[in-house]
């Protein structure tokens, strides 16, 4: 299979591999088993890979849950109103995070949109692990939707026709036709949709706060680290990326194995 | 074969020129804490116009972040630190020559502008149930602790415990601090009291002299600026006593002589 890849596309191919490598290999370079043994047994470490891994999960599992019904929606209809809504779904990847932050402040506010009514009946979202959720939310919704919506619209029509015609119901067709057939696609979707999640800073920095326990995720930590003692923050950041490598394999190998064959 | 090359070789070329201008003598780098940022500005307009030709660029960040940035070899030519504690660093490494005081400040609390508040006073500010704070390693964060330890120390019982319950969130800035109470998010938080002179949407609440730190901001220059006589006009012009009205008047006080 390698033949097929010339030795020009290799070589014009280095210099983003080292772009992307040389910052982690660096990373790696600047610390030591001692120094990442010291980062973990930090006061912020245990309470931020804690906050990181719930608030992502939960995140991730809401998009899904969220998100497929709209990336099934606009895999079939090609409307204007599903332009604008296909429009909204990619926003949030264009906007930089700190004004996604400041945007859900308007909204979730304490003198916000939605968010003055809340307070009046004493519910504050700022400072709040729902507000770190929220925000993970919003900024990681639209990697799975978009991959979601393109491994939708790969399934080929007839057998959802054909499936239907045999006396099947939508939901079971969903369900028994198209999921399979989308999954490798969907799995990347989530995946791409847990990296940007667990990386999510500017817009929980501005929106939820930062807060050892209730608000400051690995991100987060590891900015603060950076202020008061470089060697954690490498280590911390060292170990967020090893976290990051382990799902995204993961992720990989399960996409290998279920990939359907023709 | 250069003819095809030529629209790559023009966007190198163009790219390394404008990355030599950084070079010239009469642009300083300034990195300023946070809170510095009006007076600064006001600073510059009367020094560029003062000195034609010379441009002043302001890099404004917490004062710890701005350490970071110098010791990691970023190109200032002038640092000014919010406290002493940042700017030792700096010259223990090297990394700053010698430094000298140019302006002070106090702390203040600072609440919502409007009607309803419940803080009026140092001892009130324990029935505050969402405070922010700065960070244990930016400026005002450390003197707002400070502050708070002196007022446990005053008011006893559990204030500290009550006051420490109440902080939802920790920026990296002052102004970051502030921007929670002006975007009312937070019951209160404390900031400089230069923060708080003429800023909107803020009501200041006095901290009495005898808990009020003393902030006292350092200025000094890297191996890089001592060799740039614009950078050293700069730092002697923030040293003057013209600079010394310029601060006053953005809520400062002066450095006693």
């Amino acid at each position: 299979m390698n033949e097929t890849v010339s030795r020009g596309t290799r070589l014009l191919s280095v210099p983003i591999l080292l772009l992307l490598g040389l910052p982690i290999i660096a990373l790696v370079m600047a610390s030591s088993p001692s120094d990442v043994l010291a980062g973990t047994q930090h006061p912020l470490f245990v309470e931020a890979i804690y906050l990181s891994a719930v608030t992502s999960l939960i995140s991730v599992v809401l998009v899904i849950f969220l998100g497929t019904p709209l990336a099934w929606w606009l895999a079939q209809s090609r409307n204007g109103a599903s332009f604008v809504m296909a429009l909204l779904v990619d926003l949030p990847i264009l906007i930089p995070p700190a004004v996604i932050g400041l945007a859900l402040l308007m909204a979730f506010g304490r003198e916000g949109l939605i968010g003055g009514w809340l307070s009046k009946v004493g519910v504050g979202i700022p400072f709040t692990m729902s507000a770190v959720i929220i925000a993970q939310v919003v900024v990681a919704a639209p990697f799975f939707i978009q991959s979601a919506i393109h491994a939708f619209r790969r399934v080929d029509l007839d057998l959802i026709h054909v499936a239907r015609t045999l006396g099947h119901s939508e939901r079971r067709v969903f369900y028994r036709v198209v999921i399979p057939i989308a999954r490798p696609g969907l799995i990347s979707g989530v995946a791409l949709c847990w990296a940007r999640a667990l990386g999510e800073f500017g817009a929980t920095l501005l929106f939820a706060g930062n807060l050892s326990g209730t608000t400051q995720t690995m991100p987060l930590a590891i900015y603060t680290a950076l202020e008061s003692d470089v060697r954690i923050a490498i280590a911390l950041s060292l170990v967020l990326i090893a976290l990051a490598i382990v799902v995204l394999v993961a992720l990989r190998l399960g996409l290998r194995t279920t990939e359907v064959k023709p | 074969m250069i003819r095809r090359q030529f629209p790559c070789l023009a966007f190198y070329v163009f790219t390394i020129a404008f990355g030599c201008a950084d070079t010239n003598r009469q642009t300083v780098q300034v990195y300023a804490a946070s809170s510095l940022l009006e007076a600064f500005q006001d600073l510059k307009t009367e020094f560029e116009g003062l000195h034609p030709g010379a441009k002043i660029s302001l890099n404004h960040a917490g004062s710890q972040t701005l350490r970071l940035q110098i010791s990691r070899g970023a190109p200032a030519d002038v640092y000014a630190s919010a406290n002493a504690e940042h700017m030792k660093a700096l010259i223990e490494t090297k990394h700053i020559g010698e430094a000298r005081a140019f302006a002070q400040n106090r702390l203040t609390i600072i609440v919502p502008d409007k009607p309803g508040s419940l803080i009026r006073d140092v001892k009130s500010l324990s029935r505050a149930k969402r405070l922010v704070l700065g960070t244990r390693a930016v400026p005002v964060g450390q003197y707002a602790r400070d502050f708070i330890e002196r007022a446990q120390l005053q008011f006893k019982d559990d204030y500290l415990a009550q006051v420490d319950n109440a902080i939802v969130s920790e920026e990296s800035n002052s102004r970051l601090v502030r921007s929670k109470v002006q975007l009312g998010e937070a019951d209160a938080a404390i900031v400089y009291t230069s923060d708080a002179h003429n800023a909107l949407g803020i009501r200041a609440v006095n901290i009495p002299n005898t808990l009020n730190p003393k902030v006292t901001y350092l200025i000094g220059q890297t191996p890089k600026g001592m060799n740039n006589p614009t950078a050293i006009r700069w730092t002697d012009f923030v040293l003057s006593k013209r600079a010394q009205s310029v601060f006053k008047a953005r809520g400062f006080e002066v450095v006693n002589e």
